[in-house]
């Protein structure tokens, strides 16, 4: 059985306070600006009584009652204390639809409707056929805007968010990168720019134009940007002085330091820092946006930190990751499968959100579904072990033996060429796929090889999944010490207080015995069946399990 | 005394010109200085009076009646100068003068004393009366009113003068002459005139106004500053006469609502937005725009409402030396436009005919 994203979720997954890139439609991307220019703002209302020129407008249509007089008046609406004096004209408008412009209609209708209208919120979608139709759909329509406006620099950057999340990269660095020489200082392009180019493995270049725009050392939300891809790429950070300094800051808002200040928490955990850490996280959850909490929920997974969680921040429709961390955290796989899913609308371009989608799938053995977000999310990083591993795991789980065989061979390529050491997922998987095909010594030997790598790694979530899993294939088939390694399964799980580990004996005490007879009766027919077949990927496998395991 | 001396002016005779009514319409509030319009008659020609007293501003103190004082005769020069300067497409100023009204029983000169400015009167109302969006016939006289409108804007810049307040209401029809003039001074701003609203970032009324003044950003350079905001209005005025929302509407109605407020950021901050909001904008205007013109109208609307003031108007103007608005430009553009409509229509006209 793989131990699938488990490991690579809450163990090797570093995670930074990386910005998060959302479509400049949805609500909070203005809030990332800083106030800088408070004591400039001047109101243009200043010198006008805007409802006592609305009042005499009205007298006089009130004489005289015209569309162009009531459309003159809708002028008005952009004050919303006078929304309640425009209603006449709209609905005049409105009874004289025949008459008036399509645009004038929608207006009037926008201003009787509640605020809500005017709202483009970006609801989440994971029907994957359909997300793919809408996202064609989206960057059809923001290709429009550019032949209109080829300097249209947001409609660039959204258009760069919808094909990363279509895994068209190449066209989405081309739209950045005019982007980004349009307006290399504002700071919802260096943003987006910086985490489509992470996100592309670019790290260095969105270094790059991060140090390049004069804002940075000012600016606390580039700064911490400028700290977390350097913490991404192992370098020095010479500016941390100025960011301590600047997080510090009592001029400026807590929203705006949260961010700076969770990512020098960052810091400090991989140095090993905890009480500095601690003291810096807590300060960054004075008033954090919803990166900030995430990072809080993993570093409290990862580093055991223990923080008071409110309740306003996981009500904050931005805060799926969050709650995806917390709910794995708690055991509640299914509830946190769902906030995975939202987390994967909210990010459509990251593979992350499918990465944890498809772990927990596993757990609660929803194959398809774990083949699908895995598929999925390999669309957006071709080259994601973790992904693949769940991709196996998802195909075996389903008998998709030749399928599953193909793609592990790749992942031990993988693997191979970028350490020449292979994860202790990968081992499971070759435990998984040896037990399938009847060869039960070996799959158990490349269990406890993976079982022994997630001992030294202390990732103890990861050897609960590894040894229920085990126990889970020998009873499947129904091996001569399944009901041994069940117990010693049971034992371990309970030590390790492993909520994954449990939740994999869960269900295989779900399935009742006379179902998991006829699993074994079928799978061991198949198996006579395709005793050439399975002695095929059994030779497959095992010299790559005795190079490991030896 | 309960009325003011300009409220009790009909029925009289002003230099030969009867008071006939007074116009209950007219939005006499500008810059704090009360005053009353009236229809008035000599030898059987109707004009436009403007009646101010002082009366009043006497009530709200000294520095009232130095606002009024300054505001009548800010008028009251450039009204002059545009008359000398024959401003063809500017309303006319008449006459004017002082006048005592005689049913005041009083001893003291300044309660019954009106300074009035006589006009010519737009026959045709102002083009709010005109407007309709159903017909195709509409189209060229449509085009026909932002090229007077752009002469007129061109004449007065000319004079150094920006009018800053170009507003539907303000574009008044003279069907006799069949004309169309830009009424109001008011709120202009003058190189060689102090005026009283040289202080105000933008004077003019709110619900037209260019952008960026509505998040506290000043333009640096006079012409950004004042000619930017008469193209600003100009280009306002195509959205308006075409779909019925002017340029600051149709972009805050293609904005996230996130942006409509100044609260965070800076303009520059807010402004690829609205930039953004603005290709949008534009997008939703086409369609109500003339098809043999809809894509060069839709440039110039473009061009003339963009919210960066330092981009707005022509793009080859604004590169030569001065950056100049280039409004010039668009009036040849509109008066083209306008012509070769009326030349369809009159075709359809034929066609169409038995």
């Amino acid at each position: 059985m793989i131990v699938n994203g488990k490991y690579k979720v809450l163990l090797k997954w570093n995670r930074q306070v990386i910005p998060r890139w959302r479509d400049s439609s949805e609500p909070g991307v203005m809030a990332v600006i800083s106030k800088d220019n408070e004591e400039k703002s001047l109101s243009i209302y200043s010198t006008f009584d805007p409802e006592e020129q609305v009042s005499s407008l009205l007298k006089e249509w009130n004489t005289h009652k015209t569309i162009g007089g009531a459309a003159n008046i809708l002028n008005f609406s952009h004050v919303p204390a006078l929304l309640p004096l425009l209603i006449e004209p709209a609905e005049y408008l409105l009874a004289n639809s025949d008459s008036i412009s399509p645009i004038l209609k929608k207006f009037s209708l926008n201003l009787l409707k509640t605020e809500e209208s005017f709202t483009d919120l970006v609801q989440p979608n994971v029907n994957f056929s359909k997300r793919d139709i809408s996202a064609f759909q989206h960057a059809s329509k923001l290709k429009t805007y550019l032949e209109a406006n080829p300097r249209d620099v947001v409609a660039l950057v959204d258009l760069a968010r919808v094909y990363t999340a279509l895994g068209q990269n190449e066209k989405a660095k081309r739209a950045i990168q005019v982007a980004i020489n349009l307006y290399p200082n504002h700071i919802f392009v260096l943003r987006s720019a910086a985490r489509f180019l992470i996100q592309n493995n670019e790290s260095e270049l969105a270094l790059y134009q991060i140090n390049r725009s004069g804002r940075t050392l000012h600016d606390p939300w580039l700064l911490a940007t400028k700290l977390a891809i350097e913490e991404i790429l192992g370098k020095r950070h010479n500016q941390l002085g100025v960011a301590r300094e600047l997080a510090e800051s009592q001029k400026i808002d807590s929203f705006h330091l949260s961010e700076l200040r969770g990512a020098i928490a960052s810091i400090h955990l991989v140095n090993g820092d905890i009480k500095q850490a601690r003291k810096m996280l807590n300060k960054a959850l004075e008033k954090p946006n919803d990166n900030v909490v995430a990072q809080a929920m993993w570093a409290s997974s990862k580093y055991n930190i223990s923080f008071n969680l409110r309740d306003e921040w996981i009500r904050d429709p931005h805060s799926s990751e969050a709650i995806y961390y917390q709910h794995d955290n708690e055991g509640n796989f299914s509830r946190a499968k769902d906030a995975a899913l939202k987390w994967f609308s909210d990010e459509p371009f990251s593979s992350r959100p499918l990465k944890a989608a498809s772990f927990v799938s596993g757990l609660l053995e929803e194959f398809e579904l774990t083949e699908t977000y895995s598929h999925h999310g390999l669309l957006l990083d071709k080259y994601d072990v973790g992904l693949k591993n769940n991709l196996i795991y998802a195909l075996v789980g389903q008998d998709k033996m030749d399928e599953g065989v193909k793609h592990f061979q790749q992942v031990i390529q993988w693997e191979k060429n970028n350490s020449d050491s292979f994860g202790g997922h990968t081992l499971a998987n070759c435990g998984m796929i040896l037990y399938r095909v009847g060869y039960f010594k070996d799959a158990e030997e490349s269990y406890r090889k993976a079982i022994d790598i997630f001992s030294k790694n202390g990732s103890s979530e990861s050897k609960g999944i590894a040894v229920a899993s085990m126990a889970r294939e020998a009873i499947l088939m129904n091996t001569p010490n399944a009901h041994s390694l069940l117990m010693e399964a049971k034992e371990m799980v309970i030590k390790l207080k492993s909520k994954a580990g449990y939740q994999v004996l869960k269900s295989l005490e779900k399935n009742k015995l006379e179902n998991i007879a006829i699993f074994s009766e079928k799978f061991i027919r198949l198996g006579s069946d395709n005793k050439e077949n399975n002695t095929q990927i059994a030779n497959k496998l095992l010299t790559f399990k005795d190079n490991v395991c030896k | 005394m309960s009325s003011s001396a300009s409220e009790l002016l009909t029925g009289c005779v002003i230099n030969e010109w009867h008071v006939i009514e007074p116009l209950q319409t007219f939005q006499g509030q500008t810059g704090g200085v009360f005053s009353r319009g009236y229809i008035v008659q000599k030898n059987g020609k109707k004009a436009f009076l403007k009646a101010m007293d002082l009366y009043k501003a006497l009530n709200a103190g000294l520095k009232a009646v130095e606002s009024a004082t300054r505001q009548f005769n800010f008028e009251l020069d450039l009204q002059s100068l545009c008359r000398d300067k024959r401003l063809s497409n500017i309303v006319k100023l008449l006459e004017n003068g002082e006048y005592d009204v005689p049913t005041i029983q009083t001893d003291d000169e300044i309660f019954k004393r009106v300074y009035y400015m006589i006009f010519e009167l737009a026959d045709g109302g102002d083009i709010r009366r005109e407007l309709s969006f159903d017909s195709y016939k509409s189209d060229s006289w449509k085009s026909f009113v932002l090229h007077r409108v752009a002469v007129a804007l061109t004449q007065l810049h000319k004079n150094d003068i920006a009018h800053q307040d170009l507003k539907p209401s303000n574009i008044l029809a003279f069907k006799n002459e069949n004309e169309y003039k830009l009424s109001d001074l008011g709120r202009s701003s003058s190189k060689n005139h102090s005026a009283p609203t040289d202080s105000i970032p933008f004077p003019g009324d709110t619900s037209y106004a260019p952008p960026e003044y509505k998040y506290g950003f000043i333009p640096n350079d006079y012409h950004d500053r004042r000619y930017g905001s008469d193209a600003y209005l100009l280009g306002s005025m195509i959205s308006f006469l075409y779909c019925g929302l002017g340029a600051l509407s149709l972009t805050l109605m293609n904005l996230p609502r996130q942006y409509h407020s100044n609260a965070s950021g800076s303009f520059a901050d807010v402004l690829p937005f609205l930039i953004n909001a603005h290709t949008k904008a534009i997008i939703n205007l086409k369609p109500n725009l003339p098809n043999e013109y809809r894509e060069e109208l839709a440039k110039i609307y473009f061009e003339l409402c963009h919210p960066d003031p330092q981009v707005r108007g022509h793009p080859i103007t604004r590169t030569l030396p001065g950056k100049l608005i280039g409004l010039e430009r668009y009036v040849s553009r509109f008066d083209f436009i306008a012509k070769k409509l009326k030349i369809n229509d009159r075709k359809r006209e034929i066609q169409s005919a038995p």
